[in-house]
């Protein structure tokens, strides 16, 4: 699975006031990227691109080489990518369990009408007993998040988009969260790419693109050799 | 969990909106199905009344000629003339043995005072209807004789609003007979049973013995409120004895001819009125049809009036309503999209759910419209009785009627005081009352084809307003629910 964005151009107004031009980027399955920027450089325009939320001015993104406007967008966000947003991920009149059930089920998921997959998974990250029944609104900020990265997780879709999914959580939590991202990424052969704010967040990616300047740069991360070397 | 899963979960996890909607609902449907049910109640009543005219012509005295000529005369004796009685039975069978006529009816009417026997009195002709039925009973006579060929032929026997209970009704073969038909209350209070005899006194002072062959009971008390005498003091006779009680000398007031076929109504009147002369004039069924239906029309008329306003406005509140329940469920729907579901499927689980709700509040509208339309059509019927009666005695509809004038007024001494409560005119408020009534029955009857008509406007306001109110899913862009807000 590879997600390409080629020559990738937008501006909202005038050309001049673009917010990037003619970017090329390539993510990988198995890997955990984030992109990190100050704020109104274009990341949530950025993401919402690949999430096929929208469309670019300029340019592409291929999935697995394939426009994903050929594609079709509806069916790109149904099938291929599923995103998690900073707030507001979840269907509020239904428990975590059916919030989980009800994308599986959209997206057409082999395992629709799982209800043992779904628990499992909601399990993983906490959300067990009681919770997985309750109505999502009365779950805590956190609790909440996580039912809707492991909604994000449980469908098949191979990459995984987030625009600062842990901006409304504590640092325990996010460092949490940002682990099971990781892990899912590693696990499950997935691209996970996620925006944000927090240094932590993007020193535990696999990849960290800066978008500065109105240009992304590709961070490598540092060998773990390198870090022990640092260390000792 | 598929979309119509997802639009019943919703129903009952927001219970509140669903409520909401439930009444909103209800109540648009409720005013559309009571102006649905008086609109199917007055077509009814005017097809009914169609059907109870029948294809028939009226032969009676031309009133307006004659009033003015009377006017011209001086003297009050001559009102005697425009009311009645003018027409030669001589006239009458000519016109009766024309081609297409089927049978007819020849009506005269008299008015006598009771001799052997007491009239009934009641509260409406003694206190509540004022000086006009009082006048009446004291200075003419208390008894009204109708004059029929037969009473099957009458239209309140028609209507059923009167009907033979014991022995048998007038019929051709009482011709020169003093036969008579009386009703129930006046026989059950001087104890006269069929086969007795009772005695009359006409306006000369003349005593005669007439013979009961039947009894009839008057149902209707409505007409009989309105009317100006009480319909147990009429009594059924031939023709031919009216007449000669009327001291008209064998002439009768009206004639109605049924003809065979509608169509023949134009030949018929054009070979008729080279028979009659210019004082009598021929009313066809079809200027009693336009009469009589024309303020049950009227009625129909408004209540399709409220079905449509209903209709419109209710599209415009439920389109309000339901646009601002879906931008109150804007990130639902963005989540929704963002999972990859087709807008059809979104719109779809807010179609399920309205039409749900339109369901159930079709059943809760089938219990108040009924209710309601009930209700309206009672007090439409009685503001129409009201005008109708103005228009018919005051304007002085023209023709005497197919129906004999039941509560004919044509005492002579006092038609002179109180203007002129023609036949023509009773009879013709009497027919109209007539479809009224049977506005009033129908109108409490909620039929299927009323709820099917219902469910067919419930679900084209409910599918204009849901689509009105999804326009905004249409152009959402999901990527603004990216951005929080
Ligand atoms: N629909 C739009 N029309 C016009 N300008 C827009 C629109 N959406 C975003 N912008 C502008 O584009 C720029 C990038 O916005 P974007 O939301 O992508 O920034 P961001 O990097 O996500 O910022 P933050 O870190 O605060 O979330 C901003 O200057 C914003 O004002
Ligand atoms: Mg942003």
């Amino acid at each position: 699975m590879t997600l390409a964005v080629q020559k990738l151009t937008h501006y909202f107004n005038h050309p001049d006031d673009y917010l990037y031009k003619d970017v090329s980027l390539k993510f990988e399955s198995s890997k955990f990227y984030a992109i990190v920027g100050e704020s109104g450089s274009g990341k949530t325009t950025f993401v919402s691109f690949l999430a096929g939320l929208d469309s670019p001015v300029a340019g592409t993104i291929n999935f697995n080489g394939k426009d994903i406007r050929k594609i079709g967008l509806t069916k790109y966000r149904n099938q291929d990518v599923t995103i998690i947003f900073q707030a507001y991920n979840l269907m509020t009149y239904m428990s975590a369990l059916e919030n989980v059930m009800s994308a599986l089920s959209i997206t057409n998921s082999k395992h629709a009408g799982d209800k043992q997959y779904a628990t499992d998974l909601l399990a993983s990250v906490g959300i067990d007993g009681d919770l997985i029944n309750k109505n999502v609104q009365k779950l805590s900020g956190g609790q909440q998040q996580r039912v809707a990265i492991i909604r994000a997780l449980a469908v098949d879709a191979p990459v995984v988009v987030a625009d600062e999914p842990t901006g409304n959580l504590d640092s325990q939590n996010t460092k949490e969260i940002t682990q099971i991202f990781k892990k899912v990424a590693h696990d499950s052969k997935k691209t996970v790419i996620v925006i944000t704010h927090d240094q932590k967040v993007a020193s535990m990616a696999d990849v960290k693109i800066v978008l500065d300047d109105r240009k992304f740069t590709v961070k490598k991360p540092r060998k773990r050799v390198s870090k022990l070397r640092k260390i000792s | 969990m598929d979309y119509i899963k997802r639009a019943f979960l919703y129903l009952r996890r927001k219970i509140g909106r669903s409520l909401l909607l439930t009444l909103v609902i209800t109540a648009i449907m409720t005013f559309v199905l009571a102006g649905l049910i008086i609109q199917n109640a007055a077509l009814t009543a005017v097809n009914n009344s169609k059907d109870s005219v029948g294809t028939t012509v009226a032969l009676s005295a031309n009133r307006q000629k004659l009033f003015k000529q009377n006017q011209g005369s001086t003297g009050t004796s001559g009102f005697k003339s425009t009311n009645q009685a003018i027409i030669t039975q001589k006239t009458a069978n000519k016109l009766g043995s024309l081609s297409n006529v089927a049978a007819y009816q020849i009506t005269a009417t008299a008015s006598v005072n009771a001799s052997s026997f007491t009239a009934v009195k009641t509260s409406s002709s003694s206190s509540s209807k004022g000086g006009f039925s009082g006048m009446q009973s004291t200075e003419s006579g208390d008894i009204s004789i109708s004059g029929v060929s037969t009473t099957a032929a009458d239209s309140n026997f028609k209507n059923k609003n009167y009907v033979i209970i014991k022995g048998r009704g007038i019929k051709v073969s009482d011709k020169n007979t003093n036969n008579v038909v009386i009703e129930k209350t006046l026989a059950s209070n001087n104890k006269i049973k069929v086969g007795k005899t009772i005695k009359i006194k006409n306006s000369d002072g003349d005593v005669k013995t007439l013979k009961v062959v039947g009894i009839y009971q008057a149902k209707t008390s409505s007409s009989a409120s309105l009317a100006t005498t009480d319909p147990s003091n009429t009594i059924y006779s031939s023709y031919t004895l009216a007449s000669s009680l009327a001291g008209d000398g064998g002439k009768v007031s009206a004639v109605t001819y049924t003809l065979t076929d509608s169509s023949k109504e134009k030949a018929f009147v054009k070979k008729a009125k080279k028979l009659i002369s210019s004082k009598l004039q021929l009313t066809t069924s079809d200027e009693i049809y336009e009469l009589l239906s024309s303020s049950v029309k009227s009625i129909e008329s408004i209540a399709s009036k409220i079905v449509w306003i209903v209709a419109i406005a209710g599209i415009a509140i439920l389109s309000l309503i339901l646009i601002l329940m879906i931008r109150e469920r804007k990130h639902e729907i963005g989540v929704l999209m963002s999972l990859g579901e087709a807008k059809g499927k979104i719109i779809g689980q807010i179609f399920i759910e309205t039409i749900s709700i339109l369901i159930i509040s079709l059943f809760f509208a089938g219990i108040f419209g009924n209710l309601f339309g009930n209700v309206i059509g009672k007090q439409l019927v009685n503001q129409q009785t009201t005008s109708t009666q103005s228009l018919s005695s005051g304007a002085g509809a023209p023709g005497g009627g197919g129906a004999p004038g039941q509560g004919n007024t044509t005492g002579k001494g006092t038609t002179q005081k109180t203007g002129r409560p023609t036949a023509g005119g009773t009879s013709q408020l009497s027919s109209t009352l007539t479809g009224s009534s049977q506005l009033n029955k129908l109108s409490t009857h909620l039929t299927i084809g009323t709820l099917l008509k219902l469910g067919a406007f419930g679900l084209v306001i409910v599918g204009i307003a849901t689509l009105l109110g999804s326009i905004p899913i249409l152009s959402l862009k999901p990527k603004r629910i990216l951005i929080s807000e």
